[in-house]
């Protein structure tokens, strides 16, 4: 059976002795782009390089469009990889860099895909330029460029925004975009930056410690996240550490009591952390069934919204985000009753401490 | 506020401590800079002597001895040992390109547990003298049965001046991007084509400005020279010395002329050519 797309299956690795990928999985469906996100040193370039063929993984396997990578060498993978800090070749112009990879053709058909190369990155201007002449942005579509010039089987990129400034990545996020599918290449995108994550990919690899935490489409990651380090390194979560008190009630430490509607997965008794996204929850100055007390620290308003940040009893805090609707805010200090939204909380069992 | 910075600063009073430290320091300076340079303003200037012997201050002014260093009859000998000279150097620099090059990149990828057992023996001729090199390898030639050549003399400087090109090579090939050479090799280069178009390039200003330390110091070298070479071979810096030795002969500061002048030429050539490698 041959299956289309880029597939790794239970990859280990460890640097001398100490184990930084715990079998991994996870596959990219052919011409689609796919984000390994993480926190930094997770194991996410570890997992491009094995992919890359620079490093062999101590177990596992990689197979793209059926073909097994695992034992074929670097040069021999027809793999494109744009690099952290682009490695380019300073000593080569843009276009050199870009035939680089282009040296068994004859000569007109070389020059004729380094031209179309610089038209897809909109270098042209800038062919006879050495890379050290290029502004940062230039840079990496160079990288890119010369990435694709021999038309790979994929496209590896190991976090392709990190050396912008923020101004810039939203331009070339949307470029890249715009590149992909025209080329239609199957592509991972390695990255530490969720936004970028989402800007960029219809499907998300969310790395935690040398594991895969959750595969998902943006939405499904966001709206159901399958861990709390998931659910906290996707957008904001506050967290409330409770107690299970009946199949679907539980209460929190402050002895607010929370009703679910649908059956929790816990047994009465048990320790858990109970999460809720800031938008999910409303303000009133007023005490409220199912609401936590908590004190005003301040409010920053965000074009319609107001984001709000507060703390509660125990010393944790909270944020929350609520439509701007005229209503006076509350001063410093005053007690705030933030209600969480019950159909959009997220029960995790309590960490191991 | 924006008003204090209308009323003038009080000026600071210079004060007898901050004198004599820039006393001394541009003091110190300026006298080091005298001693470094002025020798060799001293040779440049006797070399333009109009006089018949090698003398300050010059009686006038003529280009006599860089004439007589060139007339082919008269300052035979100087040019056979010239030629001598030249040749082991470039044969050296050579030696020491093909051997010390490829041993610099590749420590640069060992274990860095191995660089630092490794080169302390690498660099050891550096330290020791010459001297102390060149009776052992002269009685090492000896006990294989082996008598003083041209190839010990090469094999002597090589050994000697490579550690002058390890270390300029070495330091360049540790800071180059590892990246570079991966992306090479994703790009579907072969691991020669990799060294000759990525890792070369990289290091080439730390070879060439290897090339021009060891190329001079071969050619001033006399110890390993005169205990490994020839007797019947004359090297440049033995024949000036042998006519000093004679006469105070001018041509002996004609030649240190022309070398200043080379010296010169190829360094500005080599920072040139290096300032545009690292662009
Ligand atoms: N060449 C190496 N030798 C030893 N340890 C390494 C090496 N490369 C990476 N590591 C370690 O492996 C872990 C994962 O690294 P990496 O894959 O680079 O993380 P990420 O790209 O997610 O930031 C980190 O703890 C890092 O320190
Ligand atoms: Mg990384």
């Amino acid at each position: 059976m041959t299956e289309t797309g880029l597939w790794i299956s239970d990859v280990n690795h460890s640097y001398e002795g100490k184990q930084v990928l715990h079998g991994v999985n996870f596959n990219v469906p052919a011409g689609k782009v796919v984000a390994l996100l993480g926190p930094s040193g997770c194991g996410k370039s570890t997992i491009l390089r094995a992919i890359a063929g620079l490093i062999v993984p101590d177990q596992g396997r990689i197979t793209l469009d059926g073909r097994d990578l695992t034992r074929v060498a670097v040069r021999d993978r027809k793999l494109g990889m744009v690099f952290q800090n682009f490695a380019l070749f300073s000593h080569m112009t843009v276009a050199e860099n870009i035939a680089y990879g282009l040296a068994g053709l004859p000569k007109a058909e070389r020059v004729a895909r380094v031209e179309r190369l610089l038209d897809l990155v909109r270098l042209r201007p800038f062919a006879a330029r050495f890379p050290p002449r290029l502004s940062g942005g230039q840079q990496q579509r160079v990288a890119v460029a010369r990435a694709l010039a021999t038309d790979p089987a994929a496209l590896l990129m190991d976090e392709p925004f990190g050396a912008l400034d923020r101004a810039l990545r939203s331009e070339l996020q949307a470029e890249l975009v715009r590149m992909q599918e025209d080329v239609g290449i199957t592509t991972v995108m390695v990255t530490h930056d969720q936004e970028e994550a989402q800007a960029v990919a219809e499907q998300l690899v969310v790395m935690n410690e040398g594991r895969v935490e959750q595969v998902g489409s943006p939405e499904e990651i966001y709206d159901n996240p399958a861990s709390l380090f998931v659910n906290g390194f996707i957008g904001h979560a506050n967290r409330i550490p409770a107690t299970v008190t009946g199949p679907s009630r539980l209460k929190a430490r402050d002895e607010t009591e929370l009703g679910f509607n649908r059956a929790l997965n816990f047994r009465p008794g048990s320790e858990i952390v109970v999460t809720c996204r800031p938008e999910d929850l409303a303000l009133s100055t007023r005490p409220e069934q199912g609401a936590f007390a908590a004190r005003f620290d301040r409010a920053v308003m965000m074009g319609p919204l107001l984001n709000i940040e507060a703390t509660l009893p125990e010393g944790s805090q909270f944020k929350a985000q609520v439509p701007r609707d005229g209503t006076a805010r509350p001063d410093r200090g005053q007690t705030i009753w933030l209600r969480p939204n019950p159909a959009r909380l997220q029960v995790f069992p309590a960490p191991q401490a | 506020m924006a008003d204090t910075a209308l009323i003038p600063a009080e000026r600071a009073r210079p004060d007898l401590g901050a004198i004599l430290y820039w006393g001394f320091v541009w003091g110190a300076g300026i006298l080091v800079l005298i001693y470094l340079i002025g020798p060799i303003l001293l040779a440049l200037l006797m070399s333009f002597n109009s006089g018949t012997t090698l003398a300050f201050p010059p009686k006038g002014l003529s280009l006599r001895w860089y004439a007589a260093l060139l007339d082919p009859v008269q300052s035979e000998p100087i040019h056979t040992a010239a030629k001598n000279s030249f040749e082991i150097a470039l044969c050296v620099v050579v030696m020491v390109t093909l051997i010390t090059a490829p041993a610099a990149w590749a420590l640069a990828r060992a274990p860095r547990k191995m660089v630092n057992a490794v080169e302390p023996i690498l660099l050891a001729p550096l330290v020791l003298p010459s001297l102390v090199y060149a009776l052992a390898a002269l009685l090492a030639l000896s006990l294989l049965g082996l008598g003083p050549s041209f190839i010990a003399v090469l094999i002597g400087h090589s050994a000697v001046f490579a550690p002058l090109m390890f270390r300029t090579v070495l330091g360049l090939a540790q800071r180059m991007n590892p990246a570079l050479e991966e992306a090479s090799a994703t790009l579907g280069a072969s691991r020669a084509r990799t060294f000759l178009r990525v890792s070369l390039p990289g290091i080439a200003p730390g070879i060439l400005a290897g090339a021009f330390f060891v190329f001079m110091q071969s050619l001033d070298n006399v110890s390993v020279t005169l205990f490994l070479g020839e007797p019947g071979r004359t090297m440049l810096p033995l024949r000036l010395f042998a006519m000093l030795e004679e006469s105070l002969d001018g041509r002996v500061a004609a030649v240190s002329g022309l070398l200043i002048l080379a010296a010169a030429l190829l360094m500005f050539t080599l920072r040139r050519f290096t300032g545009r490698a690292a662009r």
